[in-house]
Formats: C-alpha cells, sequence, structure tokens
C-alpha cells in the first residue's frame, strides 16, 4: 500500500501506533534509568545499611566499652573504698603514733626535769662537800687550839648524849630488861632493898641540886639575919627580962618562918610575899620553887593528894600548902615540930580564905602589894602567939 | 624604881637544844654572850623589867632546856605562860624541821597564846645564806635575830611584851 492508499484512521493508527511505540521506548528507557536509579539508591541503602549495621556494631561496643568503663569505675569506686579505709587506719595510726609521741615528750619532758632537779642536788651537795671542806679544815684549826677544840667539841658530845640518853631503851632495852627481869625474879627481896634508896637518893639530889642555889642565897641571907636577930633578942631581952642566952637558944631550936610565898600554881608568878630579910628575887625564886614543884610531881606521877609537901635542906624546910589555883610555900628554919605543922596549915587555911577567895584575873603590882600586906601582917601575929 | 603599875607575864623560850635560848636571855637580861656553850638542864628562871609608856612589865622568863622534841619537856613548864618565845638555829637545819609539829603542840597546849618564832645566829649568815635558809625553811619566821651581836634581840622581847597586854 502506499502512503496515499492508507487511510486516515490507518494513518492516524499508525502514527498513534509509532507514537506509542516512541513513547513506550521512551517509557522503557524511563524505567531502565529509575531502574538504574533505584539500584543505585538499593546500593546506596545498601551501603547505609551497612554503614549502620557497622555503626550499630560500632554503638555496641562502645556499649561493652561503657560497660567495661562502668565496671572499671567499679573497681575504681572499690579500690578507693579500700584505700580510704587504709587512709582512716593509717590516720588512727597516726593518731595513736602522736600520742605515744606527747607521751613519750612529757616522758622526756620530765626527765628533763628530773636531770635538773638532780643537777641542783649535785650542785647543792658539791656547795656542801664545799662546805664540809671548808669547816674540816675550820675543824683542823680548831684541833690544834685546843680551847677551840673544845669549844667545837662540846655542842656535838651533847647531841649525842642526848642521842644516847634518847634511844637508850631502843639500844640497851632488851638487855637491860631481861637481866633485870633475871635478877628480881633470883632475888625480888634484895633487889627492892637495893633499888629503894637509890630512887630517894636520885630525888632528893636532883631537888638538893636545884635548890642548892637557893640555899647559898638563903644562908647568906640568914648569916646576916643571925647578926640583927641577936640584937633583936638582946632588946627582947631588956623588955621581957628573959636573959639573951635563953632566947638565942630558943631561937636556935624553936622555928622562925623566914619566907612565905604565894605562888600562881600554874605559872609560878608570885601573888604576894613575906620576907623577913628581904630577899631581892622573890619572884625568881617563885618560878625556881614551882619549875621543881612541877617537874618532881610531873616526874612521878603525883595525884593531887600526893602533891610534894615538902623540901629540907638542912635545918631548913619549904613546907608547901596547896590551894586551888595557887599554893603557899614557907621557909622555916630550925626544928618544926607537928604541933608547929598544923598551926601553920590553920593559920594559912585562914588567910586564904579571908583574903584570896576572889578568883585572880591579873597578876598585878596592886594584887601583890595588897596581899603582901596583910601577909605580913598576919605573919607578926603568928610569930606573936610563936 | 618607878611607882608606876607592874603586871607579871610568864614568858617560856623553847626550841632544840644550843640554839640560842640562853644566850637570847642573857644578852637580853645581862646585855652578855656566853661563847661557851653550857647545855640548860631543866630550866632556868631568869626576870627583866620591861618599861612600857604606862607599866612595867615584870616578865619572868623561863629558859627551858632543849629537846629534840617538844614533847619530852615537862607538860606543867608549859602551863600559865602568856608568852611564848620559839627559837632555832638558821644554820642547823635539825633545829628547824619539825617547827610545823612544835607550833602544833604549843598552841595545843596554850591556845590563844602569842608565839614569836625566831630564826637565831642570823649574824653567821651572809644575804645569800640567808635566802638560801629561807627557801627551805617550813614555817616562815616573825624574827631573825642574833644573840651573839643583840640584833633584834630587844625588838622581840619587846613585840611578845606587847602582844601579850
Ligand atoms: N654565832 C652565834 N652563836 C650563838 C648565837 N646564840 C647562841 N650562840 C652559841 O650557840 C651555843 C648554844 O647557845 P645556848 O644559848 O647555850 O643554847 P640553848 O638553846 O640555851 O641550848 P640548851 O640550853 O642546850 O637548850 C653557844 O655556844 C652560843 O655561844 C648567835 O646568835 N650567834
Ligand atoms: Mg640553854
Amino acid at each position: 500500500m502506499s502512503e496515499s492508499n492508507k487511510t486516515l484512521f490507518e494513518q492516524l493508527q499508525e502514527i498513534l501506533l509509532n507514537e506509542e511505540r516512541e513513547s513506550r521506548k521512551q517509557l522503557k528507557e524511563k524505567i531502565d534509568d529509575v531502574k538504574q536509579e533505584i539500584h543505585v539508591h538499593k546500593q546506596d541503602l545498601e551501603e547505609f545499611k551497612e554503614e549502620v549495621n557497622s555503626f550499630q556494631y560500632d554503638i555496641g561496643t562502645f556499649k561493652e566499652d561503657v560497660d567495661e568503663f562502668q565496671e572499671d569505675v567499679e573497681e575504681f569506686k572499690e579500690e578507693i573504698g579500700g584505700f580510704k579505709e587504709q587512709v582512716d587506719d593509717f590516720r588512727f595510726e597516726y593518731r595513736q603514733f602522736q600520742n605515744q609521741v606527747y607521751g613519750y615528750q612529757t616522758d622526756v619532758n620530765e626527765f628533763k626535769e628530773e636531770v635538773e632537779e638532780f643537777k641542783e642536788e649535785v650542785e647543792e651537795f658539791q656547795e656542801e662537800i664545799k662546805e664540809f671542806k671548808e669547816e674540816v679544815e675550820d675543824f683542823k684549826e680548831g684541833i690544834e687550839d685546843p680551847n677551840m677544840f673544845k669549844e667545837k667539841v662540846q655542842p656535838v658530845v651533847d647531841e649525842k648524849i642526848y642521842e644516847v640518853k634518847n634511844n637508850f631503851n631502843e639500844v640497851f632495852g632488851e638487855e637491860m630488861r631481861h637481866s633485870i627481869k633475871l635478877q628480881i625474879v633470883e632475888s625480888k627481896e634484895d633487889f627492892v632493898e637495893a633499888l629503894y634508896p637509890l630512887v630517894g637518893k636520885l630525888v632528893k639530889s636532883y631537888v638538893r641540886n636545884e635548890f642548892e642555889k637557893l640555899l647559898e642565897s638563903i644562908n647568906g641571907r640568914l648569916e646576916s639575919a643571925f647578926s640583927i636577930r641577936g640584937l633583936l633578942n638582946r632588946v627582947k631581952s631588956f623588955f621581957t627580962g628573959v636573959r639573951y642566952e635563953e632566947l638565942a637558944i630558943r631561937n636556935v631550936f624553936g622555928s622562925i618562918i623566914e619566907e612565905v610565898f604565894i605562888i600562881h600554881r600554874e605559872s609560878g608568878l608570885l601573888i604576894g610575899n613575906y620576907s623577913r630579910n628581904n630577899t631581892a628575887d622573890v619572884d625568881m625564886v617563885a618560878g625556881m620553887l614551882t619549875a621543881i614543884k612541877q617537874f618532881s610531881e610531873e616526874t612521878f606521877n603525883a595525884t593531887p593528894d600526893e602533891e610534894l609537901e615538902t623540901i629540907e635542906y638542912g635545918s631548913n624546910k619549904v613546907v608547901i600548902q596547896n590551894f586551888y589555883k595557887y599554893y603557899i610555900a614557907t621557909v622555916i628554919s630550925g626544928v618544926i615540930d607537928s604541933r608547929f605543922k598544923s598551926r601553920l596549915n590553920n593559920h594559912l587555911i585562914n588567910f586564904s580564905e579571908k583574903n584570896l577567895s576572889k578568883p585572880i584575873a591579873q597578876i598585878d603590882s596592886e594584887l601583890f602589894d595588897g596581899i603582901s600586906k596583910k601577909l605580913k601582917l598576919s605573919f607578926y601575929e603568928f610569930e606573936e602567939i610563936n | 624604881m618607878s611607882s608606876k603599875r607592874s603586871i607579871s607575864k610568864k614568858v617560856i623560850l623553847i626550841g632544840s637544844f644550843c640554839v640560842g635560848k640562853t644566850s637570847l636571855i642573857s644578852s637580853f637580861v645581862y646585855r652578855k654572850f656566853p661563847f661557851i656553850y653550857q647545855t640548860t638542864l631543866g630550866v632556868r628562871i631568869d626576870k627583866k623589867v620591861v618599861e612600857l609608856d604606862d607599866l612595867n612589865l615584870n616578865m619572868i622568863i623561863w629558859d627551858i632546856g632543849g629537846e629534840q622534841n617538844q614533847s619530852r619537856i615537862p607538860q606543867s613548864y608549859y602551863l600559865g605562860s602568856d608568852g611564848v618565845i620559839y627559837v632555832f638555829d638558821l644554820t642547823r637545819p635539825s633545829s628547824f624541821f619539825n617547827i610545823e609539829e612544835d607550833l602544833k603542840y604549843i598552841n595545843d597546849m596554850l591556845p590563844g597564846v602569842p608565839v614569836i618564832v625566831t630564826g637565831n645566829k642570823s649574824d653567821l649568815l651572809d644575804e645569800k645564806g640567808l635566802a638560801e635558809t629561807e627557801n627551805i625553811l617550813p614555817v616562815k619566821p616573825d624574827i631573825y635575830s642574833s644573840a651573839k651581836t643583840g640584833k633584834n634581840v630587844d625588838i622581840m622581847f619587846d613585840k611578845l611584851a606587847n602582844k601579850m597586854l
């Protein structure tokens, strides 16, 4: 068929067909392109997927790493915990150690002080040695001079005597006691006989010693008094008609009140005094009498009714009459019989009732003068009757 | 003697032996210092009239022989004392180591009675020695005296006189 012979339809159809063909071809190409593209995309996707996968993998490992890290952290934390404990322990030990150190320090300080003290002592000791050396030097010098030697040695000897005296019992007591006991048992009678006068003698010799000085002064006064009395006797005999010799004999054999002391018992202070011969140191005599009285009463443990009553010396006697707060000592020369003694006692009791019944607050001249005056009068009276 | 009123008082001197009691009294009463030591046996009694403004004080002084310990002395010697002088020897520690005990004993025996404590023989110490001794004294004394030079002897007795009135 020629072109001219093809119907329109046919023509059209043809065109159409051609067109369709073309378009199909085109489409096919397009599809291929797309197909191609898809393929590429698919590849990209694949790659992406791969990438994602690897990323996922990475994440996985990362997570593992993180876990590991966490574990590490955990372990580390544990380790730190332990370490902290160790630090605490260490700290504790450190404290303890510190305390010990402090302790040591205190010890060291104390020790230092002790050393210091010891040093001082050593120095003192050195000083003492020095002094001692000096003393020895002095002493050496002293020995060469016999007078000085005596003066130096005296106190030491006295100290020793005191020591031996004071420790006699400890040192010799046991032996003494033993042998004395034996002796007592073996010869009781002999022993008592031997001891009795000895005790008496001891007391006497003490009292005698203490009185020797008193005796001396009183004797002196007596001598002078005797001559005055002689004069008085002459005067008296002139008036009474009694012969002087008779009076003198009466005086020798009779008793004469020489002194009367009223003495405070505790203090020995003189409250009143009558003295035939104006004795000078009556205050001191009163003190001495009191000391002797107190000593003998205390040494022989006297009870109130065993108090010292008389002290005798030569032809003189001190008669003591005790009252509550004071005592009266009367010094009498000549012979005393019991009649005289009881008369004296009564006289003193009367005197004290009359003049000494008030308590004594203070021993002053007013009291002393008042009482002495009354005492004098009362003894004039007493002698008169005698 | 003046016609002033007089009061009698008993004063006792006590302290260990050889501390200078007798010497202090001798210095006060007789203005003499005995160089040779003669220990006092028992007791010795002296007297001194101290003239004060308005009266005379008739001091009867009991010099009591020293013992190591005060309780050895017959108790009655303490009785009726109006004043006490306690003497120790500054150069002899054994004379002042018992001082507290002794003072307590005296105070028990004579409550309320004035006591003067004197460290005697001060002439034997220089200033330094005195300071050193002061450091070891258990009790601070009222006075430091010397019977030898007479230092503080009258002052000591006057002080006691005033305390007793
Ligand atoms: N250097 C010096 N020596 C003194 C002093 N006082 C006393 N003496 C001496 O010390 C010694 C003893 O003195 P006394 O007064 O007898 O002592 P005391 O305390 O009475 O002694 P007793 O009677 O034993 O208790 C004597 O040799 C005195 O010469 C003083 O102040 N200085
Ligand atoms: Mg003496």
